[in-house]
């Protein structure tokens, strides 16, 4: 249960305003000096991340794809996630759904996710059997074998997965907003797909998007546990070094970049049990500077009870039962957003306009070195928590790599965030959250029949 | 799921805003202490599915040489760090955990007492009370609470299980003097302020409400309440009126009997202070107050009574959620690790599960197919889960259940059993990452009265079990027969397949209270607000329908009735034809027989003197069985009922009487009058006003909606009697001419005797 000290106490050497437990191992010093994270590649192009955690009871191998629901064409939308299952489905060498299973008796588990930016496929095991693991991801990083029953069969399993969300309205408003917020980037649609677009998928199109995407030179290998760089590279080396690169897969092109958005975009959507109000911002791709102003920003407005959403709108103006707040960084441009939950239709214009009025607040710059001072702390020890467990530490490698194009470039955040001014904060909320520059997306409570 | 939640972290936020409402830091990480290794979550997270033409696919693989897995290592006991225990003066109990890898310091303090301690009226107290209490003391305000905590980025939360209330505060450890003041001073001093509770309250109330909008949850608090009922707590589940029914006296006399410490147990982990921990805490709680420690009310499990079916009818679903299961075990249950080990197989383990891989990879049917069991220091249920498209609804119950059923029979094969033991044992030791992992677990086992021991060892007795323990375990605890089966889904498409399975069920709208005893009222609310002239005419008008039927006198002097008829079954595949004959007796015997298809099928249901029995003869066998006690009352309802007598009962004592109104149907004016007994037995008369006849009934029996319509009245003995008649229900659809009809006829005793099974 020993953690990652050498990387922690990196984290936290330039932050100055942490020290550490003890009195006595007070750390300073400059933060590129002591970098426990390994990272290099491989001759096909392959990234490979490698943080040892010797006390770990496990270690986790994940691969990060850069692929994700952005590069579908707007007429296939799921494909991303449609290839997700089919990971799963059996190679050349090995029967459907045996990764999983072969894992799984050895204690492991395995799980994937897509994103709009990435497909990820983590296992989790006891550090004794990385090299198996690692072969089976390489296995089907090449091996996939595609069978049209199968692809035939997954996709109505992945359009069970879509029914579900369908029947939540929530859900549906959710996505509805994304469609407003974005007119011609596709960050405009989910991972999650749609049936139409599934059902016009051929065979040929997957195979098309696997030699696309599923190449060394668009992957990270991320392992972080019980083990050493030695064992690593060899696996690393025995099972992927015969992979071909691939070509470099399409990037977007310039036109599906969002344009500045000049006039605020509101619509009222079909009720749900609970009433919310969205208010979303645009906001700049996670590698830009601005970013660590608007996490502070972020956390000022919504990170708990003592946030200004809940302060004023919750408890003092009793407008709203929730309020929350969330910076979508994603590797382009992404979103920051802002909501409250309400029960009393009555009050939604009122909680509507409160919401705008705490944005314009922090435009005219009333925040408080108080307050800074907080949302640091907060992000300081979110960070640590972090590093409680393997697969949240490579998480964090993998998304510093697939939004920012380098696995340790989150080790920097914290300095940078203790950088952070109120003047930074001021800018960047007049430059990110004019009221022109916002969508709105209302989903009403539906009426209360009933309810006493 | 797992994808949903990183593929949309801002709309799970929206939809689990509510959920998270407990947290008071800026992130919501898990508060229940937890027992790793239950096997339901080391499993294989589903991915893909394999749907087949034929019901058997020819391996594709077939001749290949595979990758092969290397071999499991053997089992071996948790190795746990040090851990000290003590016990403070005021008889809250320590465990601490020091590890100072991480800067990192948790505390967890476990009260023992949770929903299963409140009133069913006030259910979501304790955890009402476990939200208002880090939300003013008599030192800090809410604002103040929150401010304190978020400012050192600590996360301070509280809510109730089952069980227990649950109280945390993780910080950085420099910071840990911050937990050490606010966590007791809430635990403590926690005051409840008005404006606060009304926050809380409508906190409760939203998430109630979301409920409605998630048929997974909704599937899950119907199936508890199916299984548990009215007479234990477990069967209540919190809802608007509850929450309502909660006041700030309540939540003040609750923390003051049941938040004492020397009913809690606390966990420190981290880095800390060995040498000191104990003088902090004795430091920081020394001014709670030890106090008697309340008893914890009875329960009653309930009885088992065949399979009880209820449909939760939300138009508009495109998929249908499916709960099914039975009673369980405890956690001190002998067979509990054999449990674990079935269950890895029957739907505990993912695409090693059979529930999985029949109704998922081989059928279809679903997304995923899971089992599991509570884990409680009681008796909890067995649980089964899927969702599908709502046209597969009844096929995918149909697979689930055979899936259950053969697990009960046979238990798990050799090669199943090695898969689950491998994975629950050697997946136990990755779960303990952080010192906080430890202590929660040492803590869960502690509220359950278990030792260190039950956590170090816990993979070794996952292990052992045999495949013999296994399959008897299975067959003990899985009862496909004696159980309930919730489905939430469109009723207009789900309704119709489950009648043409044969099956009874109660339909329940969505938007109607979980708990049965909220939901079904003795008689409605309307009875109150009626207008005392209303009720005075339609007692007036139900006193001329007797009159025209008969007259009282003469109707109670009746010693019995029998009448036979040709009647029509409207079944899934056609109109059968069938021949009915009934015998009444009031006012507890009465004998229904139905013949059909010339013959082929008899089937006779009786009910006398509180027993019953229906007896079926099919060309497959003849089969006798015996009604169970709410089969019993349903019978007996029906006698209640008997269009021959049903009039009578407005005037019985205590009786009431409701007028629905009127309406006109083909010319007639039709009043529709409610008549509920003393014993809460209900119907809804329909009585035309001008001929005064009964012209049908309405009603609800074990939740399914009734309809019986009666014509063709001909005088026979001085009564009325309808000669045409028919009932619908969502399982039956029956249209009766009669052709015979007697009144007074001697009823031998015989035709109630219990026929044997030959």
């Amino acid at each position: 249960m020993l953690r990652a000290i050498a990387v922690f106490s990196l984290l936290l050497a330039g932050t100055g305003g942490l020290a550490s437990a003890q009195p006595k191992a007070k750390r300073k010093g400059p933060v590129a000096s002591l970098p426990a994270l390994k990272t290099w590649t491989m001759d096909n192009g392959l990234q490979v991340a490698f943080l040892p955690m010797p006390n770990a009871p496990s270690v986790t191998v994940q691969l990060w794809y850069h692929v994700g629901a952005k590069n579908e064409a707007r007429d296939r939308r799921g494909s991303a996630h449609m290839f997700e299952h089919m990971m799963f489905k059996g190679t050349e060498n090995l029967r459907a759904e045996e990764h999983a299973r072969h894992l799984s008796g050895l204690g492991g588990y395995v799980n994937a996710f897509t994103t709009e930016d990435v497909t990820a496929y983590h296992n989790t095991l006891p550090a004794d059997y990385m090299d198996f693991a690692i072969r089976l991801e390489a296995e089907r990083m090449r091996n996939l074998w595609f069978r049209d029953d199968m692809i035939a069969t997954e996709k109505e399993v992945v359009k069970e997965e879509i029914r579900q969300q369908e029947n939540n309205p929530l859900f549906t408003g959710f996505l509805r907003f994304l469609e407003i917020a974005f007119k011609v980037h596709p960050y405009s649609w989910t991972a999650g797909g749609a049936l139409a677009d599934l059902d016009a998928t051929t065979t040929e199109d997957l195979k098309s998007f696997y030699d696309r995407y599923y190449v060394p030179n668009n992957a990270l290998l991320v392992v972080v546990g019980k083990t050493t760089e030695n064992a690593v590279r060899a696996s690393a080396e025995k099972w992927f070094a015969s992979i071909p690169r691939g070509k470099e897969p399409p990037k977007l092109g310039p036109e599906l970049t969002e344009k500045p958005q000049t006039e605020k975009r509101r619509e009222v959507v079909a009720p749900a049990q609970i009433g919310v109000i969205m208010r979303g911002y645009h906001i700049p791709e996670a590698a830009h500077p601005d970013i660590h102003a608007l996490r502070v920003l972020a956390l000022i407005l919504s990170g708990g009870e003592s946030s200004r959403l809940y302060e004023q709108i919750v408890r003092k103006q009793k407008l709203a039962v929730q309020v929350g707040g969330q910076l979508v960084i994603r590797e382009h441009p992404g979103l920051m957003m802002v909501f409250g939950v309400y029960l009393d239709a009555a009050k939604g214009k009122t909680l509507e306009d409160a919401l705008a009025s705490e944005i314009a607040k922090v435009r005219k710059g009333f925040v408080s070195k108080a307050e800074i001072g907080k949302a640091k702390k907060q992000l300081q020890a979110q960070l640590v928590y972090g590093m409680e467990n393997v697969t949240g530490i490579a998480n964090q490698i993998g998304y510093s790599w697939i939004q920012r194009g380098d696995a340790g470039r989150f080790l920097e955040d914290l300095t940078a965030l203790e950088a952070v001014t109120a003047a930074d904060i001021k800018r960047v909320a007049n430059l990110y959250l004019g009221d022109s520059q916002s969508s709105v997306v209302v989903i009403p409570p539906a009426a209360t029949t009933g309810a006493k | 799921m797992s994808q949903l939640n990183t593929r949309n972290r801002v709309a799970l936020l929206l939809v689990g805003v509510v959920a998270i409402t407990a947290a008071c830091g800026s992130s919501a990480s898990r508060l229940a202490p937890e027992l790793p290794g239950d096997g339901t979550d080391n499993f294989v997270r589903p991915k893909g599915s394999k749907v087949v033409a034929a019901p058997v696919e020819v391996d594709p693989w077939k001749g290949r040489t595979l990758i092969a897995p290397p071999e499991a290592k053997a089992p071996s006991a948790l190795e746990l760090p040090a851990i000290a225990r003590f016990t403070l003066k005021n008889g809250l109990q320590v465990i601490a955990v020091q590890d100072s890898s991480l800067p990192v310091t948790t505390m967890q303090l476990a009260v023992k007492a949770g929903d299963r301690n409140v009133p069913r009226e006030k259910m979501g107290l304790a955890e009402f009370a476990a939200q208002s209490m880090t939300r003013g003391t008599k030192l800090r305000n809410a604002a103040r609470i929150a401010k304190e905590v978020e400012a050192v980025g600590g996360e301070l939360q509280a809510n109730a299980s089952y069980e227990a209330t649950l109280l945390s505060c993780k910080s950085l450890s420099r910071d840990l003097r911050t937990c050490l003041t606010v966590l007791p001073d809430v635990v403590i001093n926690a005051n409840f302020p008005a404006s606060e509770i009304e926050l809380v309250r409508r906190n409760l109330q939203a998430s109630v409400r979301q409920r409605l909008d998630d048929a997974g949850q909704l599937a899950s608090a119907h199936f508890q309440s199916a299984l548990w009922g009215d007479k234990h707590i477990r069967g209540t589940v919190m809802s608007a009126a509850t929450i309502n029914a909660i006041s700030r006296e309540d939540l003040v006399a609750w923390h003051k009997a049941q938040v004492i410490p020397n009913n809690s147990v606390l966990a420190i982990a981290g880095d800390f202070d060995a040498k000191k921990v104990q003088s902090d805490l004795e430091r920081a709680f020394g001014r709670w107050k030890k106090a008697t420690v309340p008893a914890t009310p009875a329960v009653k499990e309930p009885e088992s009574r065949g399979l009880r079916i209820r449909l939760v009818d939300k138009p508009g679903q495109t998929q249908s959620h499916i709960r099914m299961g039975n009673l369980g075990i405890a956690h001190g249950d002998p067979d509990f690790y054999a449990a674990l080990v079935f269950n890895y197989s029957l739907g505990g383990g993912g695409f090693s599960s059979r529930l999985m891989k029949v109704v998922r990879s081989a059928e279809g049917k679903a997304y995923t197919a899971s089992s599991s069991f509570d884990r409680n220091r009681e008796r909890g249920a067995f649980m089964a889960a899927t969702f599908t498209r709502s046209a597969e609804t009844v096929a995918t119950i149909k697979l689930m259940q055979g899936v259950i059923a053969e697990m009960a029979k046979h238990g798990p094969s050799e090669a199943e059993l090695v898969a689950a033991t491998t994975n629950i044992s050697g997946s136990y030791a990755m779960r303990f990452e952080t010192a906080s992992d430890y202590a929660n677990a040492l803590l869960a086992a502690d509220l359950h009265g278990f030792g260190d021991g039950y956590v170090s060892r816990y993979p070794l007795n996952v292990a052992k079990v045999t495949r013999d323990q296994a399959a008897k375990a299975a067959s003990r605890i899985l009862d496909p027969v004696n159980g309930v089966l919730v489905i939430v889904g469109d009723a207009k498409i789900v309704g119709p397949q489950l009648a043409n399975a044969g099956w009874g069920f109660e339909t329940v709208s969505f938007r109607e209270p979980v708990s049965n005893w909220e939901r079904v009222k003795p008689a409605d609310a309307v009875k109150e607000d009626a207008d005392p002239k209303a009720v005075a005419a339609a007692v007036k008008l139900l006193d001329g329908a007797l009159a025209a039927k008969g007259g009282a006198k003469k109707l109670r002097a009746i010693k019995s009735f029998h009448w036979t008829g040709d009647a029509e079954l409207n079944l899934p595949t056609g109109v059968v034809p069938a021949q009915v004959e009934k015998h009444i007796a009031p006012p507890d015997r009465f004998r229904f027989k139905m013949v059909i298809g010339g013959g082929q099928v008899k089937i006779v249901t009786a009910l006398a003197g509180g027993k019953g029995w229906a007896l079926e003869d099919t060309p497959g066998g003849k089969q006798v069985r015996d009604f169970a006690a709410p089969e019993l009352a349903a019978l007996s309802n029906q006698l209640w009922r008997d269009p021959e007598v049903v009039l009578l009962r407005h005037q019985e004592e205590g009786a009431t009487v409701r007028p629905l109104g009127e309406r006109t149907v083909s010319g007639k004016t039709i009043a529709a009058i409610g008549v509920t007994s003393a014993k809460s037995q209900s119907v809804i008369l329909l009585v035309d006003t001008k001929s005064k006849m009964l012209v049908g009934m309405d009603y609800a029996e074990q939740g399914m909606k009734t309809s019986e319509r009666f014509d063709d009245y001909k005088k026979v003995a001085g009564v009325q009697v309808a000669h045409t008649r028919s009932t619908k229900a969502p399982n039956v659809d029956l249209k009766i001419k009669l052709k015979q009809f007697d009144v007074g006829k001697p009823v031998p005793a015989t035709l109630f005797v219990r026929p044997d099974d030959k």
